[in-house]
């Protein structure tokens, strides 16, 4: 696989912040740039459920020394290479809504271990195809769930992407994912999610997550 | 009127589309039997039995997010010869478990098969929220119906010793 293929993910805007503060490129743990992002606010950015947070930026325009980008680059396909073997295990088990499945532990422990990367990992697995429907939506709502602040914008930026796929269970579960996850900066995408949702019961649960996305936007104020 | 109720994971499989959509195989994977038994549970509408079993089912889960269920009349059941028999339930509500639990049992892949299209065509898909298990799950705590110990420790994490009714 190749890291430049990957779908890049958006950070919404929120509407309450200048979001003409520019580019910023999410950078993994070891500094690397598969996903960017337009997140607004400046180099931190406040979790509106799991208090301030610290959030990795590197201007687009940083230059980083080659072998600090191969050295990147190693970490990320180890990590990725870990991620893979995950997901092989887990092949054959059946997952239930709301149980905590053995793949879903193991994807949390990695999220917390390689932190941003193990969420670009993740994003370029899913992407790539090579991750069964039922694995992305164990592990889209796992994701929208676990608490961990280093990574709670780039769980929401990855789950969000989801909301657009063609397999309507990916949808179900990044609806159910970004309910758990609670960030309100992400109600434009549901209403647009709900502009192409075509099944009824989808739309439905998109409409309950846009209310409790908007009470909380409230609660916020 | 009685209905049985089924938890149900796969659901936009079990959603309508449009009136060609079809019931997709992986429906089955709602309908796993053991024993050639499959868990079901009693309930009405016009009395708290439907919540009570909802929100027993939710508290056996880790995490409190959307509940997904559908309702099919006893009698439609009863009409595919499928015999029903009062059993244990498995839920951490000692009402709900000795009241309204039954296995639909001695099954046969004929009669799963008539009940699963039984329940797409006939059944109600519904749900509940995850602020409306929340808040039931809390309620439950409160009114004793289960203890905070019998649930697992994330949920139980949600829902704080002193402070049940308001979840963070």
């Amino acid at each position: 696989m190749n890291r430049d293929q990957s779908t890049h993910l958006k950070y919404p805007s929120d509407g309450t912040t200048d979001s003409t503060v520019g580019k910023i490129i999410y950078m993994s743990d070891y500094g690397t740039n598969p996903i960017d992002s337009t997140e607004p606010g400046a180099e931190t950015a406040e979790s509106p459920t799991a208090g301030t947070v610290s959030v990795p930026v590197i201007s687009q325009s940083t230059s980083v020394s080659e072998a600090t980008t191969e050295d990147a680059n190693l970490y990320f396909y180890q990590v990725l290479n870990e991620l893979s073997k995950i997901q092989q295990e887990s092949a054959g088990e059946v997952f239930e809504l709301g149980m905590l499945s053995t793949f879903a532990k193991k994807i949390m422990a990695f999220v917390r271990t390689h932190k941003t990367t193990a969420i670009e990992a993740l994003h370029q697995l899913i992407t790539s195809h090579e991750m069964l429907d039922d694995q992305v939506c164990e592990i889209l709502q796992w994701l929208g769930y676990m608490e961990h602040p280093p990574t709670f914008y780039m769980r929401g930026s990855l789950i969000a992407h989801h909301l657009s796929s063609d397999s309507p269970e990916v949808r179900d579960s990044a609806a159910i994912g970004l309910d758990s996850l609670g960030d309100p900066r992400y109600i434009q995408q549901v209403k647009k999610a709900m502009e192409h949702e075509e099944y009824k019961g989808l739309k439905s649960d998109l409409q309950d997550l846009l209310k409790d996305l908007q009470e909380i936007a409230m609660e916020n104020e | 009127m009685a209905f049985l109720l089924r938890k149900i994971n796969k659901k936009t499989i079990w959603d309508h589309k449009d009136d060609t959509h079809e019931l997709a195989a992986d429906a089955l994977l709602d309908l796993q039997t053991h024993d050639n038994s499959l868990s079901v549970y009693k309930v009405n509408h016009d009395d708290d039995s439907l919540t009570r079993v909802i929100t027993a089912l939710a508290a056996t889960r880790d995490a409190a997010n959307r509940f997904n269920f559908i309702l099919l009349p006893i009698s439609l059941v009863e009409q595919l010869g499928i015999t029903m028999a009062a059993t244990d339930g498995m839920t951490p509500d000692d009402y709900v478990n000795s009241t309204l639990h039954l296995d639909l049992i001695n099954l046969t892949v004929k009669q799963i098969a008539a009940l699963a299209l039984a329940m797409h065509e006939h059944g109600n898909l519904e749900k509940r929220t995850k602020s409306e298990i929340k808040t039931s799950i809390g309620d439950a705590l409160n009114n004793g119906y289960f203890r905070r110990d019998q649930l697992k420790p994330i949920l139980a994490a949600k829902f704080p010793p002193d402070n049940s009714r308001n979840p963070g």
